[in-house]
């Protein structure tokens, strides 16, 4: 499939190899799943495979349809570049080395019954991970603080999310639709560089 | 191998791939009622040591699906379930994304892309105070949560060494 030329295409395709890696690398570094801001720092601005916006639609499709977002990212990043082939790279990439991980400790705590201190070490893990989370939302969203309907939906969805306490789909059901018709009533005929 | 375990491992997990609308976290309730109460495959305490162990595994957040796998069938049950709780979604994940890069350009494509883009912002800025709210920090974990904000936010740093380094300060209760 080759996508249209509107969409800001990278200098170099990678290579399935080179899929692969990545988000083998991705998920080494990710604890407690979910957390996107460290595979937006190399899908982004290391390999620049997807633009600021494409990453963003990406991660909200990820987190929308069922699964885990880190693997449905990958689906979405393979795929993008060389269809089921890449899909399959990149899945394979992020789950073999955590997979034989996973098993080494369920190996040690079925058949030894050993709990390692794994509560303590997510403690301090955690604190770096809310860090990582919160400057990913800079940095994808220092563009908009000029943009006062931005803001506005920006705000909305953080309120909804954290006092209202509505669930991911909510959220889009409810600003989705006014969000879209606000961006569709300014028509946009071709994307920002950013 | 036990056959039936592992067709019992089978159906439950492909289902449950199908309704992790949010990300797998969504269905761990279901996932302990039936694991524990239904199917006895582990007991309430081992789930929750198996969650905390998965969830301090580097990857995705799915993998306690392996763990749960291994206790009812080795190391055949863990690849299995691993395999039943991941197909289902990757493959509607894959046909989704499909239809959204052939659509790129379209005036709708770009309408959801360009309107959306802020609430994904909103909600990135939600989930690291959720998970905030929930870790129970200490005033140093506030400083420390600040500082690496900047940090990443200013500079383009590895985060690794600093995960495994606050990792080994948590392990050593210093955090």
């Amino acid at each position: 499939m080759t996508p249209p030329s509107c969409m800001t295409e990278p200098a170099t395709k990678p290579r399935l190899l080179e899929l692969a890696l990545t988000f083998n690398k991705i998920s080494l570094a990710s604890f407690g799943g979910g957390l996107s801001a460290w595979a937006r720092r190399v899908i982004v601005e290391e390999k620049k495979w997807l633009d600021n916006e494409e990453f963003l639609s990406a991660l909200t499709l990820s987190r929308v349809l069922p699964g885990a977002n880190q693997m449905n990212f990958a689906v979405y990043v393979g795929s993008r570049f060389h269809g089921f082939e890449g899909a399959l790279a990149a899945v394979l990439g992020l789950i073999t080395i955590p997979f034989l991980i996973i098993l080494a400790l369920a190996y040690a705590y079925f058949v030894h019954s050993t709990t390692p201190a794994m509560q303590d070490v997510l403690h301090g893990v955690t604190v770096v991970a809310i860090g990582l989370a919160l400057s990913m939302g800079l940095k994808t969203g220092e563009k908009f603080l000029f943009n006062p309907t931005a803001l506005l939906f920006g705000a909305l969805a953080f309120a909804a999310s954290v006092f209202l306490k509505l669930s991911l789909i909510a959220v889009l059901a409810i600003l989705g639709p006014p969000a879209f018709l606000v961006a569709w009533r300014h028509h946009p005929r071709k994307k920002d560089a950013s | 191998m036990k056959p039936g375990a592992i067709l019992s491992l089978i159906s439950f997990f492909s289902v449950l791939s199908i309704l992790s609308i949010g990300g797998s976290n969504s269905v761990i309730p279901e996932m302990a009622r039936h694991a524990v109460e239904v199917e006895h495959w582990l007991t309430a305490a081992q789930f929750t040591n198996i969650f905390a162990i998965s969830q301090a595994t580097p990857g995705p957040s799915n993998l306690i699906v392996a763990l749960i796998g291994f206790k009812v069938a080795g190391f055949w049950g863990a690849l299995v379930a691993q395999l039943a709780m991941m197909l289902p979604a990757a493959s509607l994940m894959l046909l989704i994304s499909r239809i959204w890069v052939a659509s790129s350009g379209s005036p709708w494509h770009l309408a959801l892309e360009h309107g959306l883009a802020p609430i994904a912002v909103g909600l990135i800025f939600a989930s690291g105070w959720t998970i905030a709210e929930g870790a129970s920090l200490s005033t140093i974990g506030y400083v420390i949560v600040a500082a690496c904000t900047l940090l990443f936010w200013k500079s383009h740093i590895n985060p690794i060494p600093i995960i495994v380094g606050a990792g080994m300060l948590g392990w050593m209760r210093l955090i």
